[in-house]
């Protein structure tokens, strides 16, 4: 018996399908990603390597840098190349202005009008102007941020394999990090509001497994070592041994396990692994086993990213660059594996290179890692409102499986990047 | 003698003799012109500045003399119609060779028209700030920016990495051949060029044909520089 179903849900980023059903007297969920396939681990194989990331990045519009980012360290690894600390520490500047902007994006214009009790974004103007307002504002001065230092807003530039297309000068680094600092105000503004705002439901977590990157230097910045929660750590290469893939039968993407088990990644996975580098992060007090408790962290992140990024790029500009500008042409034979915290969570980026060209990719993106995590807990929401196999309410059963799908954070077209066509896998 | 013109419904006063382009100066509602040059040149050649006449009448407003109770309309379908045909017909005669443009870099009249009324043909050159040695082509890099179409403000040839074709190629096969000619006279190879035309048009309809044609236009300028 079907218990319920959302045909189409809305404010998340491409196409999705949720359904409940009750089988032998057990719920079961199916997060049934309807997003068209896009073959962009095909399309990777057989090109030379520097094009990785220019065709890598398309895969999200919203995320890109991260894509960005995932795929030039894994052909680093592949290549044995040190792109050096000055681009490191770039690059993860860049991606926190873009995780800012992102979480911005998602909780003030997608989330919210779920806890205000609006219907989107035109309705939530007029009971949070001011909250919208500055959102907006702040999303422009992001945006300009990451234009100025990375040269465009989506599918930047001046980043590549081995170090960067162009150096950026001091002055800009200098003028980004001024406008940082003009939104650190604005930031904490926007998100004391939102917190107010976020009464989030209770729900307990059926399975509380996640992972995260463990940072080089402090929170979100990119590293090469994943963390469990179970307490593991193991080398980005060794992924295979830990992270299962499947395809789901009934779904355009990939989902996948950690030993078997359902495993989230994201803000709520950050923060529960990687609390110790942390300097200040003022998370009010939360039970992190609530998978909503996704959007608190992802509230008090914005805040923090915007500093943490404003520090670095003012630390960048007293340095100079210890790479070359042109990236190496050479080639080699490799196998590389590229990891960096996503907006969303944990990216997994791998290539297989041979001579100049790519032979093999291998791409896992948030949105599959979590898929089978929502799942759960849609599973675990649903029999918390159903007595006698029939829901309470199914309107409102309904409504709370979105929010708690939202609460997510999907991108289904990442998710999509790879699927089986004629029976035969490409990966 | 002062004469009542109605701009766009708004209503401006100036002087009898003055042509349409006064009244629509000092009424704030810029039209695009091309060969205006005040007093110098009034032959109203481009037809840019193509406004309609309350009688339905298509008039280039540099030239038309204005007359009381003249109602003029800067926006309408009509308008924009024709001004598209204007900038497509401009085009059809122009040597695109944005590559060697002084105008290039931001500086391109045409592109700004050609943007603006959705006009397909002229190349990322034309926006580009790399001029003579620094240009991307000169130094022998397979950039796609004298093939490919304009109209993204150019970042990556600006930010010193090669353009990589995203918005897609132009198919007019004079631009083709003179593109041809620029690659083969710096030491580009085809195949470096449809290695990364490749990856964003490998799966456009006319990929097959744009092949064919660059094929052809590469032979035809080799075959010239052995003579």
């Amino acid at each position: 018996m079907r218990l319920a179903r959302v045909e189409e849900v809305d404010r998340v980023f491409g196409h999705l399908e949720l359904e409940v059903l009750r089988d032998d007297g057990e719920v079961k969920a199916f997060f049934k990603v309807t997003h068209g396939a896009r073959f962009i681990e095909l399309t990777v194989n057989g090109r030379p390597y520097w094009e990785v990331p220019y065709v890598a990045s398309r895969i999200c519009g919203a995320c890109s840098i991260a894509h960005y980012v995932a795929s030039i360290r894994a052909v680093e690894r592949a290549l044995g190349l040190d792109a050096g600390e000055w681009v490191e520490d770039f690059r993860d500047a860049v991606n926190m202005v873009q995780i800012a902007q992102n979480h911005l994006v998602h909780l003030a214009f997608l989330a919210l009008p779920d806890y205000v009790g609006v219907q989107g974004l035109s309705d939530l103007k007029s009971r949070a102007g001011r909250l919208v307002v500055n959102s907006m504002k702040l999303n422009t001065a992001c945006l300009k941020v990451i234009r100025l230092i990375a040269g465009r807003i989506v599918n930047p530039n001046t980043l590549g394999v081995g170090g960067l297309l162009r150096r950026p000068f001091k002055g800009p680094l200098l003028k980004a990090a001024d406008y940082l600092r003009e939104c650190e105000a604005l930031a904490k503004e926007v998100v004391d509001e939102a917190l107010t705002l976020l009464k989030v439901p209770e729900l307990k977590d059926p399975a509380n497994n996640c992972v995260a990157v463990k940072p080089r230097k402090i929170y979100l910045t990119t590293g090469d070592e994943i963390l469990t929660s179970a307490g593991l750590s193991f080398k980005p290469s060794n992924y295979r041994e830990h992270l299962e893939e499947m395809q789901p039968e009934y779904s355009n993407s990939k989902a996948v396990a950690l030993s078997g088990a359902p495993v989230h990644v994201g803000a709520r996975a950050r923060y529960e692994l990687l609390r110790n580098y942390l300097r200040d992060l003022n998370v009010p007090k939360i039970d992190l086993s609530n998978p909503f408790s996704n959007l608190i962290i992802k509230a008090v992140e914005i805040p923090y990213c915007v500093t943490a990024a404003r520090e670095i790029l003012e630390g960048l500009a007293m340095r100079t660059a210890d790479t070359g500008v042109d990236p190496p042409r050479e080639g080699g034979e490799g196998e590389g594996v590229g990891v960096v915290e996503a907006p969303r969570g944990l990216l997994i980026h791998h290539y297989v290179v041979s001579g100049k060209r790519i032979v093999n990719a291998n791409i896992i993106t948030p949105t599959e890692i979590n898929a089978r995590h929502i799942e759960a807990s849609a599973k675990a929401l649903t029999e918390s409102l159903v007595s006698d196999g029939r829901p309470l309410n199914a309107g409102e059963l309904q409504r709370k499986l979105t929010m708690l799908v939202r609460a997510y954070d999907p991108c289904l077209p990442c998710a999509v990047h790879v699927s089986v066509v004629r029976g035969r896998k490409h990966a | 003698m002062m004469v009542r013109v109605i701009v766009n419904g708004k209503e401006v006063h100036v002087p009898e003799g003055e042509t349409i382009l006064t009244a629509l100066k000092k009424a704030g509602d810029a039209v695009p012109t091309l060969c205006f040059f005040g007093h110098m040149y009034r032959e109203a050649s481009c037809r840019m500045c193509l406004v309609e006449l309350s009688n339905g009448k298509l008039v280039p407003a540099c030239a038309y003399p204005v007359s009381d109770g003249l109602e003029v309309r800067t926006d309408t379908p009509r308008v924009r119609e024709a001004r598209r045909t204007v900038v497509e017909f401009i085009l059809s005669i122009h040597r695109i060779r944005c590559w060697s443009c002084p105008r290039k870099g931001g500086n391109c009249e045409l592109l700004k028209l050609a943007t603006a009324y959705w006009v397909e043909g002229i190349p990322v050159c034309s926006s580009c700030p790399l001029y003579g040695r620094d240009c991307l082509v000169v130094k022998g890099e397979p950039c796609l920016g004298p093939i490919t179409l304009a109209g993204c403000s150019d970042p990556c040839p600006s930010n010193g990495s090669p353009c990589i074709g995203c918005r897609g190629p132009v198919t007019r096969k004079d631009v083709l051949e003179a593109a041809t000619q620029f690659y083969v006279s710096n030491g580009v190879e085809l195949k470096d060029v449809l290695e990364v035309a490749s990856m964003f048009w490998e799966g456009l309809p006319n990929y097959d044909a744009l092949k064919a044609s660059l094929e052809e236009a590469f032979k035809k300028a080799l075959g010239g520089g052995e003579d």
